[in-house]
Order: structure tokens, then sequence, then C-alpha cells
């Protein structure tokens, strides 16, 4: 136990040197001081675990301090008004962003303190699919008996998943639509609490993250996953899309620096977290986690794609 | 038996017992710190333990987390501030003890019984996991509603004037915690236009607010400490050996406490904040003269410490077995754990039980090392708040807590929440508005609004949703629980003023 | 000083000005977001109407002492004082003098200050907020303030 887990350190600790063979590419003028990093969530979370496993590999790479710092509050929002308002944009100031969060809140609150459009996106490094997923004793062997039964009984299968018109939501609501199926969405705090719901019998199946699905492994089923194709940690989950239905959507996770920072930074950044996701494959790939590079335009391709499969649900 | 012994001695290694000593250590200063929670301290850990092998980084973590629930009680007792809201009850009889200038002996009584705690916890965590786990899983949406109302009740017993005056308090503080995002329902309420107000007012922003501030502002009044050691009986020592006395004079007490902390702590989300207000209420409910809590009765202070101690590992249940953070301090052991390639469940046991009982075994061991470690912190930590002028250690106070406050969600805004609830506090406090069942309040409104809103939602298929609060077996036997401690609350106040 | 209150009459009043704020800010929100607070403002509303029927009928004013009030109104003060310039001046630039001032008003209420008392609050106000700052920034990692000020 102990030596693969020794094995498996050096490994990454390897990579990271590999990282920082690559530095002198980056060499410039910049950073010049301690690199400030917001996490709009609380400590312990995926996006928190995430910042803490980078925060050594760019230290290394970039040969100045990075600060994690926590703000939370109102699902993300708080910060990211606050980032947009005060901070400087010289790329020492990063701040994780997520999706569809950063979507959904500006439309659907009155005021969210902050706009969609309103950082530059360095990357979108991760990406976690939705599943659903029921307790491994229930009687839905796939989705289509949890469609037959919610199009019989209407609202009355319960579906939990995380925060109101979030991802998981959306998801829901999306499946309704497709589906045809008549469910009751619960939302619960966080992912924390989900694993108890489910295995405790208080909700009939949970719209979650990958990671979650890979996580509670054989007390769950995994009746579908809203990703193109099926996952390698995965592999007997079918997709949404097999079954019928165009469903793809999850949680991605990505870092952005305010508006008006100079492009060469923000890609040099890019590069970084691009070059430290080969290191964290190893270990969160085997999690549930895809690990992706969307920047550029294509980042904010992705904004107006999410806003229009998702946009009818949060003006309703 | 083999695992068992496997786990102790890849415990008892110097290395593991310099970690533990550390992170106990670490952990004690930090809880002292109001403001900085053991979710906080484990954060700051984290980068650590990924340099270090899984067993290593995980017993570190329970250490550091012992350490800082157990720190949480010096300040509860020196300056009744609670350091962490598990030490809330702490400061019910802790700090009139410190003002009889008892103060050393407060401590002494405090560590033994946070040992005693955080060996029954681990105990039962080693010995009764299982079926502590399938308990915890019987608590859904309804239960919760009904739990946070039987915690509601705790203001009748726990207000120290009048209960009506309790009530509001109660009745305030769960209206300062509908602030902000609503959780269920994702709106905006009651920020008043403000958008920093989205982030709703933090518990521990509320406790610092509502608990130092006054004691600060009334020190300022009294122009003195809030212990006075010229007025008191002084330094009366640790008196280690009254002290251990004491704590085992009263072995229900103790065996409640525990018990209570044990189950309060597996149910998710209802984690330590409430855990000794339970344990404190139940030890004056049993007591023979309930009249002397409050004015510095051992056996309340026992109550308190010993529980939050159970809680820590008692949390660890439904973590370790099904993956349930229990406490927000889990959900980061539970990153951490993950990040090691380690999946919670029955197969942690099974596959890699030298890991996973070696982890238990040092929390029993981080238990043991308050002792040590707990009696010459809890000196130093004495001597300075005496040794300090009032008209220093009042500033020093205002200079820590608002940097505390700042550190908790790195947010300025609550700093001034906290001042501004800390001024108002200080006001209706001179009313008999007390701040614990505003605390109380804010901290079951939530589970509260949760439980009933998800009940109601998961009966949208009845013709009335809200009979689906009724419908469990556990929501009705913490229905009855809740008449009949109202019954108990009333009842003898009506006799007693009839004689 | 000493004056006599109704603290059940106060306290009522208190409690329906607060039911009062929250009411008339409910906004437009959904069932699933009213319902809890809602009938916690009425929860509110009846207990603070009974503590104020209670206080007109039957209340006892309580005999409250307001000595040293001028120090509280001095220390809110200092507080709000202490707030505004750890946002627009800096943390360290504001506390050392406002620590001192603090301890030196509080001395001073015990006996006249010697000249020797200001270099002693001010080292010592130097050293508590510097090294309390220290190790929130350097061991315990907060976000540097956002002042133009150290």
């Amino acid at each position: 136990m102990k030596k693969t887990m020794n094995t498996s350190f050096a490994c990454m600790l390897g990579a990271a040197a590999g990282v920082a063979l690559a530095a002198p590419a980056y060499a410039q003028d910049f950073p010049e001081r301690a690199i400030e990093y917001i996490i709009p969530f609380n400590p312990g979370g995926e996006s928190d675990i995430t910042a803490r496993m980078q925060e050594p590999m760019m230290e290394e790479a970039l040969g100045v301090g990075v600060n994690v710092r926590h703000q939370p509050g109102g699902g993300g929002a708080v910060a990211w008004a606050e980032f947009q308002g005060n901070a400087e944009p010289d790329g020492h100031e990063i701040i994780g962003i997520n999706l569809p969060h950063i979507v959904g809140q500006p439309i659907q609150r009155d005021n969210a303190g902050y706009e969609t459009e309103g950082f530059d996106i360095i990357t979108w490094f991760h990406f976690t699919p939705h599943v659903l997923v029921v307790r491994a004793d229930s009687p839905f062997q796939s989705l289509e008996d949890l469609v037959a039964f919610a199009k019989e009984n209407p609202q009355s299968l319960t579906v939990g998943g995380s925060g109101t018109f979030s991802g998981n939501h959306l998801e829901t609501l999306r499946m309704e639509q497709l589906t045809e199926a008549d469910v009751t969405y619960i939302p619960f705090t966080g992912t924390g609490p989900l694993p108890a719901a489910i295995l405790g019998g208080h909700v009939g199946a949970v719209i979650s993250n990958s990671t979650l699905g890979v996580q509670m492994g054989d007390d769950v089923r995994v009746l579908a996953v809203a990703a193109e194709e099926r996952l390698d940690v995965l592999p007997d989950a079918p997709t949404f899309t097999e079954l019928g239905y165009d469903i793809v959507g999850g949680t991605f996770r990505g870092v952005a620096a305010p508006k008006g920072t100079p492009q060469e930074r923000i890609d040099m950044l890019a590069d970084l977290f691009t070059d430290m996701n080969e290191t964290m494959a190893e270990r969160q790939v085997p999690m549930g986690f895809q690990m992706t590079d969307i920047r550029g335009q294509a980042a904010v391709d992705l904004l107006a794609r999410l806003r229009d499969q998702y946009g009818d649900f949060l003006t309703q | 038996m083999d695992v068992l012994i496997a786990a102790a001695l890849a415990v008892m290694q110097p290395h593991m017992l310099l970690i533990v000593l550390l992170g106990v250590t670490a952990g004690l200063f930090v809880g002292a710190l109001p403001g900085l929670t053991a979710t906080m301290a484990l954060a700051l850990m984290l980068p650590f333990t990924f340099a270090m092998d899984a067993l290593e980084g995980l017993v570190a973590l329970g250490a550091v987390y012992m350490g800082t629930i157990y720190g949480g009680a010096f300040t509860a007792i020196l300056i009744n501030t609670p350091g962490t809201p598990s030490s809330i009850a702490t400061t019910f009889d802790g700090h009139p003890m410190a003002k009889q200038g008892r103060a050393l002996e407060a401590i002494s009584i405090a560590t033994i019984a946070s040992v005693v705690g955080g060996v029954v916890g681990v105990t039962f965590l080693l010995l009764a996991a299982p079926p502590l786990a399938q308990l915890a899983l019987k608590f859904g949406p309804s239960e919760m509603f009904w739990v946070a109302i039987l915690g509601l009740t705790l203001i009748g017993s726990l207000a120290t004037g009048s209960v009506l005056k309790g009530l509001l308090g109660g009745a305030i503080g769960l209206i300062i915690g509908t602030i902000g995002i609503s959780p269920i329902g994702g709106e905006t309420r009651f920020t008043f236009g403000w958008v920093p107000l989205q982030a709703g007012i933090s518990l521990i922003v509320a406790l610092i607010g509502l608990f130092v501030i006054p004691e600060l502002l009334s020190m300022m009044r009294q122009g003195r400490a809030a212990i006075d050691t010229t007025t008191g009986l002084g330094d009366g020592g640790f008196r280690f050996g009254t002290a251990l006395r004491t704590v085992f004079a009263k072995p229900v007490n103790l065996i409640r406490s525990c018990v209570v902390g044990q189950i309060i702590a597996i149910i998710p989300g209802a984690g330590g904040s409430i855990t000794s207000l339970v344990a404190y209420n139940e030890a004056k409910r049993g007591s023979d003269d309930p009249d002397s809590f409050g004015k510095g009765n051992p056996e309340g202070l026992v109550a308190s410490e010993s529980s939050n101690n159970v809680m820590v590992a008692g949390s660890m249940v439904p973590l370790l077995t099904l993956g349930i953070p229990g406490a927000p301090p889990d959900a980061v052991i539970l990153g951490v754990m993950l990040l090691h390639g380690l999946r919670p469940g029955l197969d942690l046991f099974a596959e890699t039980g030298v890991l996973a009982n070696g982890f238990i075994m040092s929390m029993g061991l981080a238990a043991l090392m308050l002792i040590p470690v707990g009696l010459l912190g809890g000196r130093l930590i004495y001597q300075v708040i005496m040794r300090t002028p009032h008209y220093f250690l009042v500033p020093t106070i205002l200079v820590i807590t608002m940097l505390g406050t700042y550190a908790l969600r790195n947010n300025l805004v609550d700093v001034a929440l906290m001042l501004g609830l800390g001024v108002v506090g200080f006001g209706i406090r001179g009313l008999g508005l007390d701040a614990a069942p505003i605390v109380l309040g804010l901290i079951l409104g939530t589970i509260a609004e949760q439980g009933y809103v998800q009940t109601i939602l998961g009966g949208m298929a009845m013709d009335i949703p809200q009979l689906r609060l009724l419908e469990n077996t556990l929501s009705q036997i913490l229905i009855v629980l809740t008449v009949a401690v109202i019954g108990w609350t009333a009842w003898p106040k009506s006799r007693r003023r009839k004689d | 000083m000493r004056v006599r209150l109704n603290t059940e009459l106060l306290g009522g009043l208190f409690g329906m000005a607060l039911a009062a704020i929250f009411y008339f800010n409910r906004g437009n929100v959904g069932f699933l977001s009213a319902v809890f607070p809602n009938t916690v403002l009425a929860i509110l509303g009846v207990l603070s109407a009974v503590l104020i029927l209670r206080g007109l009928i039957a209340g006892e004013p309580t005999t409250l002492s307001l000595e040293g009030t001028g120090s509280v109104l001095f220390g809110i003060a200092v507080m709000a004082l202490w707030w505004i310039g750890i946002k627009y001046v800096g943390f360290v630039t504001t506390s050392v003098p406002l620590f001192a001032a603090l301890a030196l008003v509080m001395k001073r209420r015990a006996g006249p200050l010697a000249p020797r008392d200001y270099l002693i609050a001010l080292a010592v106000a130097l050293v508590v907020v510097g090294g309390f700052f220290w190790v929130f920034t350097e061991v315990l990692g907060i976000r540097p303030f956002r002042a133009p000020l150290l």
C-alpha cells in the first residue's frame, strides 16, 4: 500500500520537474510577484482539491509563490463579482470559474453582481459529464425503466442533485423535456449530501457529476452518462446519445483572468494549465474527470452553446 | 485482529508520533483563534499531505482536527468566546468558573473530558461503525426537519432569563439565516439590493460578532478584564487530581454526553455545532440541581467538551463507511482520500484495513496527546491572557477577530457584518436577548428549511405534500421527543410557581 | 447614572422592527424560497407582539447602569474607523494608531498617563499588529487587503 502511494507520488514529482524544465520557455517579465488564485467555493470541494494540486506545480514552473485563497458564497457569485470589480488585469490574479454556473446565475438572478462575458478565460481544463444514477438494488435496470415509470406516475419519482438552476437541475429539466418523463427535482446543498440521499433511499435517483458515479462504485448503478462517448472509468454505462436522447452536459472547470489582461500572459498561463493537466490526469482521470483544453474563441463559444441549451429553462 | 495489530504498529512509528504531536499542537492554537475553523485548518494542511503517503496525510489531518475542536475551549473558558462553533456550550459554565478564579481547573476538566470524548469516539468507530452508519442513512429530509425542530426546543432550557425572550432570540437567528441565496429555489432574498449579501450571514461571522464584540465592549465599559485576578480567587492551579475526580464523579453525565455526541455526530449535516449544546442541555436536564448550570457547574463543562470531541471520530463513521461527510471538515478528509485513490466504504476496511484502522487509532492517539499538549498550551495561553493588562487585551482580541473573520472567506464585508452584529448584539443583550439562542436559530434554520422544502417537494405527487413530514417512523419518534421536551420544559416551571 | 427600562417592551419592539424590515424586503421570490422565511416572520411577529403586550400590561422596569457608556461609544467609533481604514488606507497603517489610541483611552480611566505610556502603547501596538498580520498573511495565507498602503 505504502509503496504504491510513494511510487505515484514520485511520478507526480517527476512530472512536476518536467513542467519545471519547460519553464524557461515562459520566462519573461511575468510573473514578477506571487500569483493569487481565488477559489470561489468551500475548502474540500473538487475545485479546491484541484487547485491545491496545481499550486506546487505552478510555483515550480513560474518560480514565484502561488496562493490559493477561498472566497465562498452565493454559489460562487460573491467571489466572481468581487473579482470583476476589483482585480488587476496583469495576470497575477486568477480565479476558478465553473460552467454552467457563470452562464446560469446572471440570467436567473436579478443582480448576480458579475457578467458571464466579464472574464478573460484562460482555459477550461476539466470536464465532468453528468451521470444519472440509482441505488444498486433499485428496480430501474435501465433509463427506459425509469422513464416509463416516471411517465406513468407523474411527479412521484424524485431526482436529487446539487443546487437549484445548477448544472444538475438544468440537466434534469432537459431530460424531462426530451424523454417526456415527469419527475420531481430535489436540490441539495452541494454534492456532499448526495451519497446519503441515494443510499438512504431519500430520493429515487440522482443526477450528479461522473466523479460521484465512480466514487460510489458498486453501491449504485449508472443508468446513463451525458457525454459524447462512454467513459473509460464507467465502461458499462451507456451514454444518453446511445439511448436516443441528445443530452450532453456536465460541469466544466476552468480559470480566468480579469478582462483586459495581456494576451501573451493569458496564453502562457493556458499552456501551463495544459501542461499540468498531463500530470494531474494520472490521479484525476481514474476519479472520473476528463481533462480538456478549451481556450480562446472555443472557450467563448462554449458559453454561447450552453446559453442556447439551457437559456429557455432559466428565463421561464 | 492481525489487521489491528499491523495498524497499531504502523501508527506507533516515531515519525507518526511526531506528526500527531505537531498536528495536535498546531490545531490547538488555530482552534483557540476565533474565526479560524477546523475546516480552514485542514484546507491549509492539504498541500503538505500531498507530499506524504496516504496514512501519514490522514493521520496529520485527524490530529489537526482533534486539536482544533479542543483548542476552541480555551477562549471559551478564558474570554467567553467560543473559538469554534462546537465550543459554544463550553462558555456557559467554563467562563463562570474562570470568573471565580478557577480558570486552570476548568482547563484541566475540559482537557480530561476532551480526552475521554476523543477515545470514546474512536472506540465507537472501531467497534460499531457499520450499524451506526445504517442509522445515519435513516436521516432523510423529513427527519432532518424534525431534528432541527427538536434542536430549537433547546432554547427553552438554554435561555437564562425569560423563555419568551429566548424564543424571540431564536426567531431572530432564524430570520438572519435566511439572508442570501435560498438553499432550495436558488433565489436571492433579503439582500436589500446589496450584492455581497448573496453570501448570507455565515455562522462563524455571527458567532464572533455576537460573542466577542459584546464581551470587548463590556470590558471597555467596566474598565477591567472579564476575569479579574485581583477580585477572584486568583490562580488556583490546574488541580489535576481534583479535575480528574470531578470528571469521573458523575459517570452518568460522562456516558450520556458521549452517547449524545456520537448520535448527533452521525447525523449528516447537523454536525458539530449543536453537539455540545444538546449534550449540555441533557446534562442540565438530568442534574439534581439544574439551577447551578450556567454559574460555573463543572458538569456542564464536562458535557460540552466530552461530546464535541466524540464528534471528531464520530463524524468519521458515515465518512469512512459510506463516503458521506458528516461535518464540513470531513469534506476535506474525503477529498484527500479520493486523491490517494482510496474509496470510502466497507471495502476500505477490507482492502486497506491497515490504513483505515491506523487512521482511526491515530485519532485516539491524538486524543491522548491532548493531555500534555493541552495542559502546557493551556497554561501558556492562560498566562498570556492573565498577564496582559486589559487595555492591551481588548485591542489585541479586536485585531485577532478582525483578521480571523476576514480569513474565513477572504471577505472584508464579513468583517463589517461581524462588527455590526456585535454592536447590535451588545445593545440587545442589555434587553435580555442572549447570543446563544440567536446562534442556535442561525445554525438550525438552514437545516429546518432544507428539510421542510425538500420533504414537500418529495411529496408533490400527494394531495397534501406536508403530510409527508409525518410519514416515517424515525420522524414520528422525533416528534414524540419534541413534544416530550416541550412538556418537560413547561411543566416543572408551572408546578414550581404553584409552590 | 442609572436608567429604568421596560426590557420586555423594548425587546418586543426590536423584534417587531426587525420583522418589519424583513417583511418589506421580501422581494418577488417563488414559493420554495418564500415559504420558510414567511413562516419565520409570522413567528417573529407573534413573539414580538406577545412581548410588547406583556411589557405594556405586566412589565416591570429593569434597572440598567449606564456607567461607562462613553467608553462603549468610543469603542464603537474606533471599530467603525478601523474597518474603514482597513478598506481604504491599509491594515497596518490603520491598526497601529487605533490600537494604541484604544489602549491609552482605556488605561486613562485608571489614572493619568505618563509620557512613557504613549511609547509603550505604540511599541505594543507595533508588535501585536505586526505579529498577527505576519502570521495571518504568511502562515495562514489570507488574501492581501485591497488597500493602497500596507
